[in-house]
């Protein structure tokens, strides 16, 4: 089971389909469609064979009742010709000087059809009357007859024998007639007194037979009759019976109630209708056999295995129809593209909506990827000419020279100590300049670095300046970019507070500010106006009124917006007269995290 | 593209040849096969063959068979036979179902027969030896138990009397007669009775001075045995025998028949219709099964009972 789904999750699933969508729109609609056109038939057949079942109970349990109520009326004109014979003939008779033969034959002749023949018998067994004239058979004794013995047990009732073969009179044309004994006790009058006897009429059991042979003739059910025993008195296949060739559950049958029932009977289902003839208890019993109902559904059966399969193969081209004009427009699309994913020069845009949609998104998408990788391009060259600016900024050639003019003038003042000190101050500019040219350091590192510098700076500057601190170290593991403060302080020095009359001041502050790490630069110099100072962040400076003045500052705001992106950078709050402060906006990163961008950043140099 | 090359067409080509398919089965649907099955039996008209006649008719009328009777007055031998059945396969008919009235246990005369024909064998058992490698199928009753079931009768009644027997054999060329008396020998040499006379057909004129009992081992033995007494009334000869006819139930009834072994003609030509249908239908009918068809024996006590009025007035349909 689980590879069969799989196999069609392959076919026509997800991933790397290897049908077109051409042939999973068309296998899917015909499978769905096939299924619902076979559940349809399925159901149509089913609800067909319900409907023709009913209709044909329905039908069966009128002809039914019909042939019933036809055995009624035959029944009781047999019980009225009984009573006519027993109220108009023998009561109005005595036995002891005349007979009633006379009268039953008139009565034999009018329904010569329906009887076989009409019998007086005394109390004894002794035969007084009888019709049509015959000799009875020697040594017959009838008293033993069950018809007999019924009619002098329950004198108060006509009793119907079940069909049997009339064993009373001889028949020398060795003719036997099948009769159904109609008895009944009867009082005679003898010599003007009062015996019992027995009257005998004979039923030609072939005029019920023809009746019911009548409502056997449709084949698609049969209807037989048992008595309230279950003991068949007609039955189509009554010789089948006997002979042992077929069954019939006649007995648990005629235990049934009058109505429509479900029986099983040699491997079969079978709708047995149940109704009871008055006054006899007989029950007719109507079969329905299963296999009738299903011989009357095959032709539907295959008429709806046509109509499934017609409509199944209309459907079939018809969705191929639809899958070609729904998939024609993506294939040309597809072919706007190759193997490797570039976009043609032209879009494919024509047909559906969606599929047009698509075509000018794509089109689009390559537009705005080309847009995108120049941009790259430009960002790339971007961050390379202010990496080389930074370096440039950091062998100033006028630093070098002075600084190295400055250890000169202290070796020949012997003032060795400060040479030194001077000497290591800016092989630790260099060496921090350098940070095995990671672009990330830090804080504590640039701290260090900025440090250094301004050590360096005021033994040039003879002290002119001092410099604050004010430093938060629980930053000091946190990111920076390299080199941004250098550029910050220079610019303090040379346009804040070299030529100040009285003590430059120069603060260094660094704080936590929310989800932000500030730097600033704070000197109390010339400062200016804050339209200009504005403009010292442009990549245009021609409104910045000291030339040189701002070129590191708009650098080292450039460099830190390419890496922590633009919302961060520097800002400047100055006024004239009332010094500058320039602030240094930082994310919050710890070192540790940030490794990976100078890893990545020096992946992208190697391609670089 | 598989799909459209392959799948597809072979997809719409399946479908239209199930509707072909469904379409054919539809109309053929109503076409229904019927059988022509012709009947040979000896004295076809005769009395004897109410039960069996019956038995045909109901089978004709479950299985949808059409019947065809040959008249026959007396089928005196095989190659008789033979050119009637001959005859009815020339007319079109399907099976034959066949008594071989004068065979022994093996006919050889048959390869003038058209193999294909369906030949069922009632009655009397015979081998048919065909240059074809299936066996023809037999339904007839058993010759010895039928016969035996009859003396044993005539014991049962004759309470050790030493009767003195005269048997009719009928025509020893048919197999079955042959069992029948083997059977009917066998039981009565174990009893006090003897058999004093052995006759294939007649009764000898003055068989009434030295008989007791007449054993009529077929039905037209049996009504010759009637006959025979109701022309000597003066003699007290009692008739045990098998047979069926209107006139033997008659005179069963009316006490000239002691006792009567009636065989089960109804259910031997039923059963032979249905082979014959099964094997035109589905071929694979096991040719070598004998069916073997049952008996019952009648006394004029004993003959209107629930079960034996059945068997003995099948005209009921």
């Amino acid at each position: 089971m689980k590879n069969k789904g799989n196999y069609i999750k392959r076919m026509i699933g997800t991933g790397s389909s290897k049908l077109s969508v051409r042939a999973i729109i068309l296998i899917s609609y015909s499978l769905t469609f096939a299924a619902i056109m076979s559940l349809l038939g399925i159901l149509l057949y089913v609800q067909f064979v319900q409907r023709m079942k009913a209709q044909m109970t329905s039908s069966t349990s009128q002809l039914t009742e019909r042939v019933v109520s036809s055995l009624e009326d035959y029944l009781t004109g047999m019980r009225r010709l009984s009573d006519s014979l027993y109220y108009e003939v023998i009561k109005e008779k005595d036995f002891s000087s005349e007979n009633a033969d006379a009268e039953m034959t008139v009565l034999y002749e009018a329904n010569s059809d329906n009887l076989v023949s009409l019998a007086l018998y005394s109390h004894g067994g002794t035969l007084i009357s009888a019709a049509p004239t015959a000799v009875q058979k020697q040594n017959l004794d009838v008293t033993r007859e069950s018809w007999f013995t019924e009619a002098v047990a329950r004198p108060e009732n006509n009793h119907f024998s079940i069909p049997h073969v009339q064993d009373i009179f001889d028949n020398r044309d060795y003719q036997y007639h099948w009769v159904i004994s109609l008895s009944r006790a009867v009082e005679l009058t003898i010599n003007g007194r009062p015996r019992d006897g027995v009257l005998l009429v004979d039923m030609n059991f072939s005029s019920i037979e023809q009746m019911l042979n009548e409502v056997n003739g449709s084949g698609s059910y049969y209807s037989y009759l048992t008595d309230s025993d279950g003991r068949i008195i007609y039955h189509p296949q009554m010789m089948q019976i006997y002979a042992g060739v077929m069954t019939e559950d006649n007995a648990a049958a005629a235990r049934l109630e009058d109505g429509v029932h479900n029986m099983y009977l040699n491997n079969e289902n079978r709708v047995v209708i149940v109704d009871t003839v008055s006054y006899t208890g007989w029950k007719m019993i109507s079969v329905i056999p299963e296999s009738a109902i299903s011989i009357g559904a095959n032709s539907i059966k295959y008429y709806i295995l046509v109509i499934v399969a017609l409509l199944t193969m209309m459907m079939l081209i018809i969705n191929r129809l639809i899958a070609d004009n729904i998939t024609e427009p993506l294939e040309m699309l597809d072919d706007s593209m190759d193997n490797s994913g570039v976009i043609a020069r032209e879009v494919y845009d024509r047909g559906s909506r969606e599929v047009v949609h698509l075509a000018r998104t794509l089109e689009a998408y390559k537009e705005s990827n080309d847009r995108l990788m120049k941009d790259i391009v430009t960002e790339q060259e971007e961050k390379r000419r202010m990496e080389l600016a930074a370096l440039q900024s950091q062998i100033n050639p006028h630093f070098l020279y002075n600084t190295l003019d400055s250890i000169v003038w202290m070796i020949e003042g012997e003032q060795y100590k400060g040479a030194v000190s001077m000497i290591t101050q800016l092989a630790r500019v260099f060496r921090i300049s350098l940070s095995q040219g990671k672009t990330i350091i830090p804080i504590g590192d640039e701290l260090q670095h900025a440090a250094n510098y301004m050590n360096i700076q005021a033994v040039r500057f003879k002290n002119k300046f001092t410099v604050i601190y004010d430093l938060d170290e629980s930053l000091n593991g946190f990111s920076t970019v390299k080199l941004i403060l250098q550029p910050i302080l220079e610019n303090a020095i040379y346009y804040g507070v070299k030529d100040m009359d009285e003590d430059g001041e120069i603060r260094v502050r660094t704080y936590r500010d929310n989800d932000e790490i500030i730097m600033s630069v704070q000197d109390n110099g010339f400062g200016m106006m804050p339209q200009e100072a504005a403009h010292l962040l442009d990549e245009d400076r021609s409104h910045v009124p000291h030339r040189g003045s701002g070129v590191g500052l708009y650098n080292v705001h450039k460099r830190i917006q390419l890496m922590f992106g633009e919302q961060y950078g520097l800002t400047i709050e100055t006024e004239p007269d009332m010094g500058m402060k320039v602030m240094v906006h930082l994310p919050v990163i710890p070192y540790s995290e940030a490794q990976a961008l100078n890893g990545r950043e020096d992946r992208k140099n190697e391609v670089e | 593209m598989k799909w459209n090359k392959l799948y597809f067409p072979a997809a719409i080509l399946g479908l239209l040849a199930l509707s072909i398919l469904g379409i054919f089965a539809y109309f053929d649907e109503e076409e229904v096969v019927r059988y022509q099955i012709s009947i040979i039996v000896d004295n076809s008209s005769h009395g004897k063959w109410n039960r069996f006649r019956a038995g045909l008719e109901n089978a004709s009328d479950d299985f949808d068979v059409s019947l065809n009777y040959v008249m026959t007055e007396s089928l005196t031998d095989t190659e008789q036979e033979i050119k009637l059945i001959s005859n009815e396969i020339s007319a079109g008919c399907d099976a034959v179902i066949v008594q071989f009235a004068e065979a022994d246990d093996e006919i050889e005369a048959i390869s003038d027969i058209d193999i294909k024909t369906t030949l069922v064998i009632v009655a009397n058992p015979v081998d048919v030896l065909s240059t074809s490698s299936s066996m023809v199928p037999v339904i007839c009753p058993d010759g010895r138990l039928t016969g035996a079931a009859a003396a044993e009768k005539l014991l049962e009644n004759s309470r050790d009397e030493a009767l003195r027997v005269g048997i009719i054999s009928g025509s020893l060329k048919q197999n079955v007669m042959q069992e029948r008396l083997d059977g009917f020998m066998n039981v009565l040499s174990g009893g006090a009775a003897e058999a004093v006379w052995v006759s294939e057909s007649g009764i000898p004129e003055d068989a009434y001075k030295n008989t007791d009992v007449l054993a009529a081992l077929d039905n037209e033995s049996l009504e010759a045995a009637v006959d025979y007494v109701l022309e000597h009334p003066e003699a007290d000869i009692r008739i045990y025998g098998i047979g069926g006819s209107d006139k033997t139930v008659y005179w069963l009834d009316h006490g000239e028949i002691d006792a009567m072994v009636v065989t089960d003609d109804f259910t031997m030509a039923y059963s032979a219709v249905k082979t014959a249908v099964d094997l035109l239908k589905y071929h694979d009918y096991d040719r070598t099964e004998k069916v073997s068809i049952g008996f019952a024996v009648v006394t004029k006590e004993n003959m209107y009972s629930y079960e034996n009025q059945h068997m003995l007035f099948p005209e009921i349909h």
